[in-house]
């Protein structure tokens, strides 16, 4: 449980409330008599509110990049909620999950494994409206593809190049982009500053916070690095073998030396 | 040579070969029907440019056989008479995609005089007229044949690749069956589920079926190892995380990624299946007389005489070998073109 | 020892599903060699009847199949009723025949590619290898049966080979030295034929197998300490390339009663390729059955030893 000593709006609940979410993985041996289970996940809860920022720390295989595949539903949790507006994911209907899922995103830690190398700018930031909204007219999907760009300070004159002609931190725009077309109010980044040049990284760290000023989006920012969370988080908890381990305030976690996060 | 100028001159050739057999009436003088059965085996007819009595003309003509062949079965040229070259001339009627009725042809000379310039078969019928037809029987059930293999075989890859577990191993192990037989004998077995007497105008479609039905589980496996792989993809994932069905995910990003392989295949393919198609024919099991497939042309060669006497009845297996050759040519420079984009 | 046993079972499995799959074919097809005999006046009706209730051509598929079966595996497979005796002793010389041709093509092919592309690999690049890629793209378009038939003319028109046939028609009377010289002429051209057919594209994958573990780093580590060309080749390119190789004899083993078919059948050839023929014509389902078999379980048998021995010959994949 994530205590936090700043005041809450009293009758405002959090955007994502993630209560006692177990993820396991069966692995059978071909002709084993037993399976072995993996947890990825032993009961991790906490909340995020409305325009403010939560940083998962941990080493690898602590299971952050499970809990983000599960907030987006690739996986389906053994147990637990999570809570999207009050609504359950886990226990949606196919309808009621499509609208929610216009609500989340995921931003993956690679651009340039996470965008179609086929596809041009124009249409991997078009692909949601194509998805969710199929009636929707060309002209309509071009001016909400170019309203996205210009939101990731994308300049003009992109729409008809690849993503081999754009360098990391463009792809990462691009990702973005597709992220915003449909107006979500979760940003879920999966490392996605990791793998970005230093000069790169701030710029999109900036994006990161322009965005939150000025559209009230929700972070949920994964990371292993813990200075990189320290930097861009109001909240931090730490994630351990599928477990979040008692939380402090960021300058009593630094202050407390705790072990290596690799 | 520039280096693009080469592959798309290949290309250029292959197609409007392909656009050439289309329309085999057009292009040969004769039927492939029309018999003359007092000119058995004559050889080919010579174009000349100059008259007995020494004089030049521009414009080819050719000089009819006399009637009266020598001891030897010899043919020798009537010198008296001459008829020039024409193009555009009226000849037998023919059908145009089966629906028109045509009488143009692309060259030919004015009866009495006749122009073989492929030579004769054993019945006195043109062998050019009867290679153009033919060629287009052999040639589209090559195609055709492969398209069926590809089509039927990209389906299965796909649904054993995409949705795997039991889809994929039945898919699998069945394809395995087909891979395990020998093609020819398969070819063979196949074939034999039909009458052994079927109509010669069934026989092509027929034909077409065996040949595509036995080539499907190559393309299965391949365009299978596509899917599979493509399904990974992070791109695949995104598009599911944005909550993209099944069906969205395969259109968008799977089929495309299968593009190359089945251009290639179908590259390699097409060749194998023109060869399957003459196999069978040359062996009477396949297209039957009178239409003609470039296999049940080659056929009399199997008679000794034939074989040794009368060269112009090879010409269907030049024309074969140089098809193989451009094919050949064409799936090289698409693999390295395909490479390319994937790099 | 477990992987063996397994590869095995697998290839029976398979044995067993192209078993079923090849006699429903054959069941399929209309027209039966029955009606061919009914036609004939010396075999009275009566016969015809009695034949087709010993062979239960009447009854069911799975019966038939069944009896097939237990039968096969006993050795009998069945009675050929268009040459009027057990399949089996039909098999057998043309088993022989075919295999004495495949066998010599397989090495004439073998012997000829691996130099030869070996060769090219090390002149890579160079006018000698491109004129040899040009003369083995050149042979791959020609087919198997123009191939046959300009062999066949070729020994009409200069004599120096008979053309066609296993033994000359006086075979029987000659001393065995003459007939093994006979028997040596008359294998030459099919053997020729096939060893052509096969050669280019094995030359094909000798030469990028050796070309690609060539351009391998220890190749090059090898050639910077000053080792000569050659020795590189044999110690260290070839062993890389052996893998690939080896799995190629394997599948060529897989095809050695099935690759001389059609060239059996141009020049002659008294193997299995003119009995299957003949016997598909006359709707003989037993021969047809038993032919294709027999190839498939060489094919199999192929593809099995083809894995066995990679797995044998690579330490990497035993690790595994």
């Amino acid at each position: 449980m994530i205590t936090d000593p700043r005041p809450t709006k009293p009758d405002s609940q959090p955007l994502l409330r993630v209560r006692n979410l177990f993820l396991a993985y069966a692995k059978r041996r071909a002709f084993a008599a037993e399976s072995i289970a993996t947890h990825a996940l032993r009961g991790v809860s906490f909340e995020l509110r409305e325009g403010e920022t939560l940083a998962l720390v941990g080493p690898s295989g602590s299971g952050k990049s499970s809990l983000a595949r599960c907030l987006v539903r690739l996986e389906t949790p053994s147990s637990g909620q999570i809570f999207l507006e009050g609504n359950d994911l886990c226990r949606m209907d196919a309808i009621a999950l499509s609208s929610a899922r216009k609500e989340i995103h995921l931003i993956f830690q690679d651009a340039a494994s996470a965008l179609n190398p086929r596809f041009t700018v124009e249409e991997i930031v078009g692909e949601p409206l194509v998805i969710h909204e199929p009636t929707m007219g060309h002209g309509e999907r071009k001016r909400r593809v170019s309203d996205a760009l210009k939101q990731v300070e994308l300049a003009l004159g992109w729409h008809s190049r690849r993503p081999r002609e754009l360098s990391g931190g463009q792809r990462q725009r691009v990702a973005i982009a597709r992220a915003l077309v449909l107006q979500p109010k979760l940003l879920i980044l999966d490392e996605a500053l990791s793998s970005l040049d230093l000069s790169a990284q701030s710029q999109i760290a900036n994006l990161f916070f322009d965005l939150q000023e000025r559209q009230g989006l929700a972070y949920l920012y994964i990371t292993h690095d813990l200075g990189m969370a320290k930097a861009v988080a109001g909240e931090i908890a730490v994630l351990e073998a599928g477990r979040l381990v008692p939380q402090a305030l960021p300058t009593e976690l630094i202050a407390s030396n705790l072990q290596p996060v690799s | 040579m520039n280096r693009t100028f080469r592959p798309i001159a290949l290309l250029v050739f292959l197609a409007s070969l392909h656009v050439a057999l289309l329309f085999p009436g057009f292009f040969a003088p004769y039927d492939f029907a029309a018999q003359n059965r007092d000119l058995p085996f004559a050889p080919p007819t010579k174009l000349h440019f100059v008259d007995p009595a020494g004089g030049f003309h521009l414009w080819p003509f050719v000089h009819p056989f006399q009637d009266n062949t020598d001891a030897n079965g010899v043919y020798a040229e009537d010198l008296t008479q001459s008829y020039p070259l024409r193009l555009f001339v009226n000849g037998d009627p023919y059908k145009v995609a089966g629906l028109w009725t045509a009488h143009i042809h692309l060259f030919g000379v004015q009866s009495p005089g006749q122009i073989f310039l492929f030579g004769t078969d054993d019945f006195g019928r043109d062998e050019l007229s009867r290679m153009f037809f033919g060629g287009r029987i052999s040639l589209f059930a090559g195609i055709l044949g492969a398209t069926i293999a590809i089509s039927v075989g990209a389906a299965m890859g796909l649904v054993a690749g995409f949705f795997g577990g039991w889809r994929d191993a039945v898919i699998m192990r069945v394809s395995e069956l087909f891979l395990a037989l020998p093609w020819l004998y398969l070819l063979f077995a196949v074939r034999a589920l039909l009458p052994l007497r079927v109509k010669s105008t069934d026989a092509f479609l027929l034909l077409v079926s065996i040949v595509g039905l036995v080539g499907w589980a190559r393309p299965a496996r391949l365009v299978r190892g596509i899917v599979l792989a493509a399904k990974e993809r992070n791109f695949v994932l995104a598009a599911r995380a944005m909550g993209a069905s099944n069906t969205h995910v395969v259109i968008y990003h799977i089929w495309p990624e299968t593009y190359g392989v089945l251009l290639t295949t179908a590259a390699l393919l097409v060749p194998q299946f023109i060869l399957a198609e003459v196999t069978l024919s040359f062996l009477g099991l396949g297209v039957g007389e009178p239409i003609p497939s470039w296999g049940n042309l080659l056929a009399p060669l199997q008679r000794y005489s034939v074989l040794t006497s009368y060269w112009w009845m090879y010409l269907p297996a030049v024309a074969l070998v140089f098809l193989f050759l451009a094919y050949h040519w064409a799936s090289t420079t698409l693999q390295s073109k395909t490479a390319e984009v994937r790099a | 020892m477990l992987r063996v046993a397994k590869r095995v079972l697998h290839g029976l499995v398979l044995l067993f599903g192209v078993s079923v799959l090849t006699f429903a074919l054959l069941s399929a097809a209309p027209g039966n060699l029955f009606d061919e005999l009914r036609l004939n006046p010396q075999i009275s009706p009566e016969t015809v009847t009695a034949l087709k209730a010993e062979y239960g051509v009447d009854r069911p598929w799975l019966t038939r199949y069944a009896y097939w079966t237990s039968s096969a595996v006993r050795g009998d497979f069945g009675y050929s009723l268009s040459y009027r005796c057990a399949v089996g002793k039909l098999l057998w010389p043309r088993v022989r025949n075919t295999l004495l041709l495949t066998v010599l093509a397989t090495l004439l092919s073998w012997m000829i590619a691996i130099p030869w592309g070996i060769f090219e690999a090390m002149r890579r690049g160079q006018w000698i290898d491109r004129l040899g890629g040009g003369i083995t793209a050149t042979l791959l378009a020609i087919p198997e049966l123009v191939l046959g038939l300009l062999l066949l003319l070729l020994a009409a028109r200069t004599g120096w080979f008979p053309a066609g046939g296993m033994l000359s028609t006086n075979a029987g009377d000659a001393t065995v030295v003459r007939n093994a010289w006979d028997l040596v002429r008359h294998l030459m051209l099919p053997v020729v034929a096939l060893a052509l057919g096969s050669a280019p594209l094995l030359i094909r994958y000798v030469r990028s197998a050796i070309a690609s573990a060539m351009d391998m780093p220890f190749v090059e580590i090898a050639r910077g300490h000053g080792i000569s060309s050659w020795r590189i080749v044999f110690r260290h390119a070839l062993p890389a390339a052996a893998n690939s190789l080896i799995s190629l004899f394997g599948f060529s083993i897989g095809t050695l009663l099935s690759a001389s078919l059609l060239i059996e059948i141009i020049l002659s050839w008294p193997g299995l390729g003119p009995l299957v023929l003949e016997a598909m014509l006359a709707r003989d389902t037993y021969v047809v059955m038993a032919v294709v078999m027999l190839s498939s379980v060489f094919l199999i048998l192929g593809n099995a030893l083809a894995d066995v021995l990679l797995y044998w010959s690579d330490p990497r994949i035993r690790a595994v």
